[in-house]
């Protein structure tokens, strides 16, 4: 593991009908657009024409976590970073509130990140592109979660 | 293929470059870092009195050249990452000059795909005394007695091989430090306004600074 601080570029070498969503159980090469509600996938503006900070600015969070984790792994040993990691887990597997009723409530992981005193864009618009009218439905969510 | 091909365009566009000048000399006491004080963006001096000295520890400093950007989230991960590792020392004990260079080293090298950051970090702490280490362009790690980068370095390789002595004094190694970066500053068009100083030796740490018509002859 090394201390990235620049998020990698995730241009995909290599893209198939469900890269970018998930698979429908009736056709299984493709994806479920009755579920997604955004009509047939289109992928050519998924791949094209994106702009060069796009994949960047996406990974940045994740990226600064992780390195912020190596770095007490390196300082404190690998319990440190195992724990921040399940007490993440463990917010995210018991915190459910569907999706149509606004998601789950960030307090829990805001507290973990070290964000409840903080506010920023992802507050006001939370949940980026799955939000608002592109809510996954309950069924699918629960399914989801649930494993079936 | 006639001569040597510089890439000047290594800046990504529109970045803010530390065409510089630093240097860092290994004396009797201790360590003393210098630096110019220009910042430019093209041919436009973005900022004539910048200080390219920068904290990471009680006694360990870093000279930045390069991308501004860049030097400056590299020196502010590594100062995060030594206080965190200062915090789980027993009481009396600080890190050594030696842990700051090595996690330098180590970010320059795994990011150097997309970073343009030269620094040369050093310290004084009790086990080792000063050191100095440079890590250049690529990520690098180099122990020496003392080193000098940026692009006006150039212009005083050979008058600092003659001129350096090792365990000088105090003011002699301040000297030593003046005259080199009032050289390069002199031949080169991207270093200038004050020469930054800071001593770092058992007693703590030092500022000076040197105006134009300190340093100028």
């Amino acid at each position: 593991m090394s201390l990235r601080i620049v998020p990698e570029n995730n241009k995909t070498s290599s893209v198939n009908t469900t890269t970018f969503g998930q698979a429908a159980e009736h056709a299984p090469g493709l994806q479920d657009i009755l579920r997604t509600q955004e009509g047939p996938l289109n992928m050519a503006s998924k791949l094209n024409n994106r702009h060069p900070l796009e994949a960047r600015i996406a990974n940045w969070e994740q990226t600064q976590h992780d390195t912020r984790l190596e770095t007490y792994r390196r300082v404190f040993g690998a319990g440190e970073p195992i724990k921040r990691t399940m007490e993440l887990e463990i917010v995210d597997a018991t915190d459910f509130k569907p999706s149509v009723l606004g998601g789950p409530d960030s307090m829990h992981r805001d507290i973990l990140m070290n964000k409840d005193t903080t506010v920023d864009w992802e507050d006001v618009y939370k949940g980026g592109f799955e939000s608002g009218i592109n809510v996954k439905d309950f069924h699918t969510e629960m399914e989801r979660k649930v494993g079936i | 293929m006639n001569g040597i091909s510089v890439d000047i365009n290594h800046l990504k566009k529109g970045e803010v470059n530390l065409g510089t000048s630093i240097m860092a000399v290994k004396f009797k006491d201790g360590v003393i870092l210098g630096a110019d004080s220009r910042t430019t963006t093209g041919s436009y001096i973005a900022n004539r009195v910048t200080d390219k000295l920068t904290q990471i520890h009680d006694t360990i400093y870093c000279c930045r050249s390069g991308s501004a950007a860049d030097t400056q989230a590299v020196a502010d991960m590594v100062k995060y990452y030594l206080q965190i590792y200062a915090s789980q020392l027993p009481f009396d004990e600080k890190p050594t000059t030696e842990v700051a260079a090595n996690v330098f080293q180590e970010i320059c090298y795994n990011n150097k795909d997309n970073l343009s950051a030269g620094i040369i970090c050093a310290g004084y702490d009790s086990k080792n005394k000063g050191s100095v280490y440079s890590i250049p362009i690529g990520g690098s790690i180099h122990k020496q007695d003392y080193a000098i980068a940026g692009s006006g370095s150039t212009f005083i390789y050979g008058w600092c091989n003659e001129n350096f002595k090792q365990e000088m004094e105090q003011d002699e190694c301040v000297a030593f430090i003046k005259t080199a970066l009032s050289e390069a500053i002199k031949w080169d068009g991207s270093s200038g306004g004050l020469i930054r100083m800071v001593i770092l030796t058992e007693k703590g740490v030092e500022r000076k600074v040197f105006y134009p018509e300190d340093y100028q002859k």
